[in-house]
């Protein structure tokens, strides 16, 4: 492990995200890379670590005041043994090229998980949206994608939106790409309904969320039907996690915001959900105005002095934190036990402090982590890869069908992989094994390359 | 300032006339003639006299000189604009005199004043006598006399600039015989002053009355054809008469044709102009007739009384007489209301009679309404179909004449005149118009000579009526209530003050105006203490809105609804007046150190912009305008100035709610707007509007946009949220309302911040300093329709420091511990002791959030002692994302006097900007420093020497203390801070 890191250090000593990331990647596989000699042998270590493919751009532009500016382009081709090169991409001032190649490294593996064919990328420019008009934007859109264009297809490399680039930027981009290459093609996802984007995409996250807890408890022999739930945070993820949890038959007793948390015993019903949507999404509100509209839920603010949340500490069968990351720290892990939880499925990315986490497996209730558990977004963008290909539109009945076949899927990967490595029941191990052995094993079939 | 002086305006451009007065005469004269002079009475008390009969100000002074000799002296140590000589002057004769007097000052004019033309023993055949001698007049007892010469000499001087500034009309008299001259000229000009001031009863207020005077047509004397033609040539398109003698100089030499050559030349040139020949020799009539040309002999012992009806009939002074074709008459108008008023019902055959002889197009030109005349006489009787088109054209004209007539004026206006067609602006009552009127008056006022205006949105002001703020205190006096004055609660003062009638005729004013004018209305007040460039005492006095819904008028021209209207307008003045002492406003006073006895009140009644939606109205648009930034964004500057524009009544900017900020010159700019989550997150949600279904002082609404959706208003302002693709549509989709104003802002449906551009230069150049413009928008329905920017209110712009930079010497530069060409902000800022420091050199953005919370401990603590701190740190301010900077919310650092942003190649991100966070700082002036690696300086090694009192968090966050309180200074204007520690 420290032969790979000296190496990765040594050749771009600045990316420290990136050595980071590499870092957790080889931890986390090695008991692969111990019972797998011919892995060590034919350096895939040393390969994966290494993008196929680096681009680097000039993206000139006009500003409204007719002045030029100078941004950088990146995207990184990063592995495509699985598939076309498949990633965001990032309008950021932040970004340089160490955070792109740190965020398509753990993409190769996100990808994987899914069980669809998709290769890992990552792109994005240092330019900074805020404050640009439209034409701004779609100047330098277009200005971006005129490099760009050349190196991506929708058998090549399929970028897609991320921090910085919505459905605005992608039909910017889009437009410019269909005028160079004169074609329409699923050269992007996150594409607009109404020309090649997918149906359920922001529920994807949720649903897929869902679907990934009823296999885990599917794998013991149960179900959701009556199960309460606490569900925190009341954004998008959150949303529809509870929608499909009601769907199931659960029973939602809380949700959270920045300021606290709600906690309503008799459960989250349709009508307060959508109530809730509205709030949240159009109007904006704090998740404490719930309870003047339903009475009957308790209202908790955020107290900076307690070292846990008391959210955590109601008694419930499942928890689904879909708030921020390590919203669950040591103590609320003990709390969760001590509340009868036996299922944490993450909403969220990392939202589980590590000691937390090791809890958990100790205790070895079921603990979804986040990279397969929320894998549900990156395998809606396949599906909409499949339907451009199709030239087809799918009812949403369909896409949620197949989302719920992926997380299916993911979650037999998931447990084959850690009853492989002597970790039954363990999702953590069993993720981070499933993803990366699918594709280095991809990569020793496909020859040096 | 001066291009806004330089303009033609309707009143203002009399400022500038008659600039060359004649302000000084030198009389010289022997002292016998001064004797013979003063036998009809003293010269300076007869020149007085009869400036104050004509109300004219600034008589001129009148000195006097025995010789010559004496003049000359006299000449050398003070200067003259006339020096009237008589022929006998001491040892030198008046010529002599005129030509030193020329070499000492060209510009002032001699004039030789003769008892008789025989006295000067000169050869009236040669007559001009000498060109240093620049008119030459004879002596009359008349007492206009004098006064008609001095007016004469100015009209020559003032003619070329009057008639090129304000197109004023000249008359031109030729005749060569001073004895005709001198008799003439004081008839002409008690003609013309007579029209003049006939003309003034129509101006609005008496500034502009006399004001207007200054615009009185012009008489030129021409002495000779050459000088005649000249004259005539150089000012033809004023020119709306000409007088000629029959005989005089043509080629030096007299001819006797020359008068019938002269006007038949003219006649050529302008068949419709009024000709007279005033002639000696009756037998010429029949040949100038032909020319034609009127023509009346000299010695008509009735010549005056000719000269009179002369001018009324031919020259359209006076009343407007109608006629028949026979000669009857069939009514009269005085002025142009009453003329509108008529010719609505005017017989058919008086309207073709006078239609075809161009009376109306000459009526107004003796009124100096020259380009409607003009447009008048380019339309013969022929080219109407018929006499209803004739008759609707000219009541339409000269209605748009009135409308103009009165535009950036306000009108003194007694209720029963009052006409919201035609005034914008009235004041009923005597007394001051309070600060709120006066502003609203000054930029009406200098509106119309605002040259960038752009097309397709109109500018006009709501229809406004200011009580004068004697009102205030005869209401006071005739009800005793001076009694509560220093009373304390509130309570007790407004039902004092409800239980009082209004004066009578202020009651009898407003009922007059409510029978006009209908619909909702703002009542406001306007203090004599706002007039300041201080405190705007926004917020301070009461203002109610009232629905002023008319109930139809009945079929006896009864107003059913009239006095329940003027009920509740009465009380909401009085309230306004309450609120004069209320607890509030004492407090304020006291605040201000202002004398609250000192405070009287005007109030504005103005009809509230806006459109009934359902049981709701309100404006499409309103915001204040400020044409200074103190927080500008790349690319804008300070001086682009920032408008906060909202849905609905203006409560919502003004009260600091959710609006929208944008530089008006750059729209497009809107860094609060990036993203999808920044618009949901920024936009406007809620908004004011009057409920309409209440009676009396109606209830403002606080509405949901959500509730408003279906508003035509709403459908033509909002962009739309599509949930399903995280994607806002500009326009009217399905989905969710999200108020963008992108309609207007984006894709020009009206050119508003063009219109805000253009305003707010045109009033900061006119008040001279920063100002802030209250503006509310009606949009119409119709994309053809005519949308119109209201202009509520100007003031000046509230500074920390008024109407004042912050200087920042060189002395403090290199003092300052720190200092940043990138510091939003204004002011001086002392007393800051304690100092939170996140050292960037050892923080790593995954521990942003701890440090943040940290911070948060440490300010409640500071909070709580009282001790307001600044926070020096790292990236971004407030950002959410922890990887741009400490992610701290308002509430973490409530207590905070200032900020330091640290931008470096590591944290390489804009300023905070547009975010709720940034909102506040901005809202509440807090300082906003950034210091950029490599241009701005920063430090460190002060920083690490000041005392460590706290380390909330070990290696990352120091909380430091100073023995004595640091200086920051904030220059606004040139975005540059300094901080220099004890």
């Amino acid at each position: 492990m420290s032969e790979i890191m000296e190496v990765v250090a040594a050749r771009d000593p600045e990316q420290g995200e990136f050595h980071q990331a590499v870092a957790e990647v080889v931890a986390a596989v090695q008991p692969v890379l111990e019972r797998n000699p011919e892995y060590r042998r034919l350096g895939v270590l040393r390969r994966i670590v290494e993008p196929e493919r680096v681009i680097i751009f000039r993206v000139p532009w006009l500003d409204d005041q007719e002045e030029v500016q100078v941004n950088r382009g990146f995207r990184v081709e990063m592995n495509s043994a699985l598939g076309p090169y498949k990633g965001g991409l990032r309008f950021h001032p932040s970004v340089n090229l160490g955070i792109i190649k740190f965020l398509a490294f753990e993409q190769v593996f996100k990808n994987s998980l899914t069980t669809l064919s998709l290769g890992g990328g990552k792109g994005g420019s240092d330019f900074n949206p805020k404050g640009k008009s439209d034409n701004e934007v779609m100047r330098f859109c277009q200005s971006f994608m005129v490099e760009l264009a050349r190196h991506i297809g929708p058998n090549t490399d399929v970028p897609a939106g991320d921090i910085g680039v919505g459905a605005r930027e992608i039909g910017y981009l889009f437009g410019m790409y269909k005028r160079l290459r004169n074609e329409f093609s699923g050269v992007l996802t996150g594409k607009s309904l109404a020309w090649g984007g997918s149906l359920v995409r922001p529920e994807a996250t949720g649903y897929g969320l869902v679907y990934f807890a009823a296999e885990m408890l599917a794998s013991k022999g149960d179900n959701l039907q009556d199960k309460v739930c606490l569900v925190s945070g009341s954004g998008n993820v959150a949303q529809h996690t509870c929608a499909k949890l009601l769907e199931l038959g659960a029973k939602v007793v809380s949700l959270s915001d920045s300021s606290g948390y709600i906690y309503d015993e008799a459960g989250l019903s349709q009508e307060k959900l959508a109530w809730l949507m509205r709030h949240k999404n159009y109007q904006r509100g704090r998740i404490k105005d719930y309870v003047e509209k339903f009475p009957d839920a308790v209202y908790t603010p955020v107290d900076p002095q307690l070292d846990h949340n008391p959210l955590w500490a109601h008694a419930a069968h499942c928890a689904f934190p879909c708030a921020t990351e390590n919203e669950i720290n040591s103590q609320d892990g003990a709390n969760l036990m001590g509340a009868g939880v036996k299922l944490v499925c993450e909403g969220a990315n990392m939202p589980c402090v590590p000691a937390a986490v090791d809890l958990f497996v100790e205790e070895g209730i079921l603990y979804g982590p986040g990279k397969a558990a929320n894998a549900g977004g990156v395998a809606v963008s396949g599906l909409e890869m499949a339907q451009n290909s199709m030239r087809l539109n799918w009812p949403a009945a369909e896409v949620t069908a197949r989302l719920r076949q992926i997380m299916k899927s993911i979650h037999r990967s998931c447990v084959d992989a850690a009853s492989e490595y002597g970790q039954p029941g363990n999702y953590v191990a069993g993720a981070n094994i499933a993803g990366f052995t699918k594709v280095v094993n991809a990569m020793l079939d496909q020859g040096l390359v | 300032m001066e291009s806004y002086l330089g303009v033609d305006s309707h009143f203002k451009v009399y400022h500038d006339l008659m600039q060359d007065k004649v302000a000084n005469i030198l009389l010289v004269s022997s002292p016998y003639d001064a004797f013979i002079m003063e036998e009809d009475g003293s010269l300076a008390h007869r020149i007085i006299h009869e400036f104050q009969g004509l109300n004219l100000s600034h008589p001129p002074r009148l000195r006097w000189a025995a010789s010559a000799r004496e003049a000359l002296h006299i000449l050398q140590l003070q200067r003259f604009d006339l020096v009237v000589t008589m022929p006998q002057v001491g040892e030198m004769d008046c010529f002599s005199l005129a030509r030193e007097v020329k070499k000492i000052d060209p510009a002032t004019a001699v004039i030789l004043l003769a008892h008789s033309l025989a006295s000067t023993g000169l050869d009236p055949e040669s007559l001009p006598c000498d060109e240093v001698i620049d008119r030459f007049f004879i002596w009359s007892i008349n007492p206009a006399f004098f006064l008609a010469i001095i007016k004469n000499i100015e009209d020559h001087r003032n003619v070329a600039a009057d008639t090129r500034r304000a197109q004023v009309r000249v008359m031109i008299v030729v005749e060569d015989s001073p004895l005709f001259a001198s008799h003439f000229l004081p008839i002409l000009y008690k003609e013309v002053v007579a029209q003049t001031l006939r003309v003034l009863d129509e101006g609005l207020n008496d500034e502009h009355r006399l004001l207007k005077k200054r615009a009185r047509p012009k008489i030129l004397l021409a002495t000779s054809y050459e000088q005649a033609w000249q004259l005539y040539g150089e000012y033809r398109e004023y020119v709306f008469c000409v007088i000629a003698d029959g005989r005089f100089p043509q080629g030096c030499r007299l001819d006797p044709l020359a008068g019938q050559k002269l006007l038949s030349l003219i006649r050529a040139d302008n068949p419709s102009l009024p000709l007279l020949m005033l002639s000696s020799e009756k037998e010429r009539e029949a040949v100038v007739e032909k020319i034609p040309a009127l023509f009346f002999t000299k010695d008509d012992p009735a010549l005056e009384a000719r000269i009179h009806s002369f001018c009324l009939d031919h020259l359209g002074f006076g009343d407007f007489i109608f006629r028949y074709p026979d000669g009857t008459t069939a009514g009269g108008a005085a002025t142009f209301a009453a003329l509108e008023k008529e010719l609505l019902k005017l017989p058919e055959a008086s309207l073709l009679f006078h239609g075809r002889q161009d009376d109306f197009a000459t009526w107004l030109m003796a009124r100096s309404e020259v380009e409607l005349a003009k447009e008048l006489f380019a339309r013969p009787l022929a080219s109407f179909a018929d006499p209803a088109e004739l008759r609707s054209f000219l009541v339409q004209r000269i209605h748009n004449l009135r409308k103009q007539q009165q535009l950036g004026v306000v009108v003194q206006c007694q209720g029963r005149e009052y006409d919201p067609e035609i005034m914008d602006f009235v004041k009923v009552g005597t007394g001051a118009m309070g600060g709120k009127a006066r502003g609203l008056a000054f930029i009406a006022n200098v509106l119309p000579r605002c040259r960038d205006l752009p097309q397709g949105l109109q500018v006009r002001f709501p229809k406004s009526v200011v009580i004068g703020a004697d009102a205030f205190s005869r209401f006071v006096a005739e009800n005793s209530l001076a009694r509560l004055q220093d009373e304390e609660d509130d309570e007790i003062i407004v039902q004092g003050f409800l239980h009082c009638p209004l004066p009578a005729w202020l009651l009898s004013d407003l009922r007059a105006i409510l029978r006009k004018l209908t619909g909702p209305l703002s009542v406001r007040s306007s203090s004599l203490m706002e007039d300041g460039h201080s405190r705007p005492y926004a917020g301070i006095y009461k203002t109610c809105m009232l629905a002023n819904q008319a109930g139809g008028q009945g079929a006896a021209g009864a107003w059913p609804g009239l006095e329940r209207r003027l009920a509740d307008l009465g009380r909401a003045v009085k309230l306004v007046w309450a609120s004069t002492w209320s607890a509030g406003a004492k407090a304020y006073n006291r605040s201000l150190a202002n004398n609250q006895q000192a405070d009287q009140m005007a109030v504005i009644i103005q009809q509230l912009v806006g459109r009934q939606s359902g049981d709701f109205f309100y404006p499409a648009m309103s915001g204040v305008a400020l044409s200074h930034n103190y927080y500008p964004i790349a690319p804008m500057t300070a001086g682009d100035g920032v408008v906060h524009l909202a849905l609905g009544l203006g409560k919502t900017v003004v009260d600091g709610e959710k609006s929208l900020r944008f530089s008006p010159k750059y729209p497009q700019t809107l860094p609060q707007f990036s993203t999808v989550d920044d618009i949901l997150a920024n936009c406007q949600r809620h908004f004011y509007g009057l409920d309409m279904g209440e009676e009396g002082e109606s209830r403002l609404v606080r509405r949901q946009l959500s509730e408003a959706e279906e508003d035509e208003v709403v459908v033509r302002l909002a962009s739309t949220y599509i949930a399903a693709e995280h994607r806002i549509r500009d326009g009217h989709h399905k989905g969710m309302a999200v108020l963008t104003f992108a309609p207007v802002l984006k894709y020009g449906l009206i050119p508003l911040p063009q219109a805000l551009v253009a305003l707010l230069a045109m009033a900061r150049e006119a008040m001279g300093c920063p100002v802030e413009i209250e503006f509310a928008v009606d949009l119409a329905n119709d994309p053809r329709g005519e949308s119109v920017l209201y202009i509520l209110q100007l003031r000046p712009l509230v500074t920390g420091v008024p109407g004042q930079g912050v200087d920042i010497s060189a002395e403090e530069e290199a003092a300052a511990f720190c200092s940043s060409s990138q510091a939003l902000g204004q002011g001086v800022f002392q007393g800051i002791s304690d100092i939170l420091y996140v050292d960037p050199d050892s923080f790593e953005p995954g521990s942003s959030r701890a440090v943040a919370a940290k911070i948060s401990e440490t300010n409640a603590r500071l909070t709580r002692q009282g001790r307001p701190y600044l926070l020096i740190g790292p990236g971004r301010w407030g950002s959410a994302d922890p990887w741009l900077g400490i992610p701290v919310q308002w509430q973490d650092i409530s207590g905070v006097a200032a900020f330091i942003e640290l931008q470096s190649s590591q944290w390489p991100v804009d300023p905070s900007q547009g975010s709720h966070f940034f909102q506040n700082i901005t809202a509440m002036g807090i300082p906003y420093v950034t210091v950029k690696e490599g241009r701005d300086h920063l430090d460190l090694a002060w920083l690490a020497a000041r005392e460590v009192v706290a380390r909330p968090q070990s290696g990352l966050l120091k909380h430091l203390r100073l023995a004595e309180g640091l200086v920051i200074k904030v220059d606004p204007y040139n975005s540059r801070c300094v901080m220099v520690g004890p």
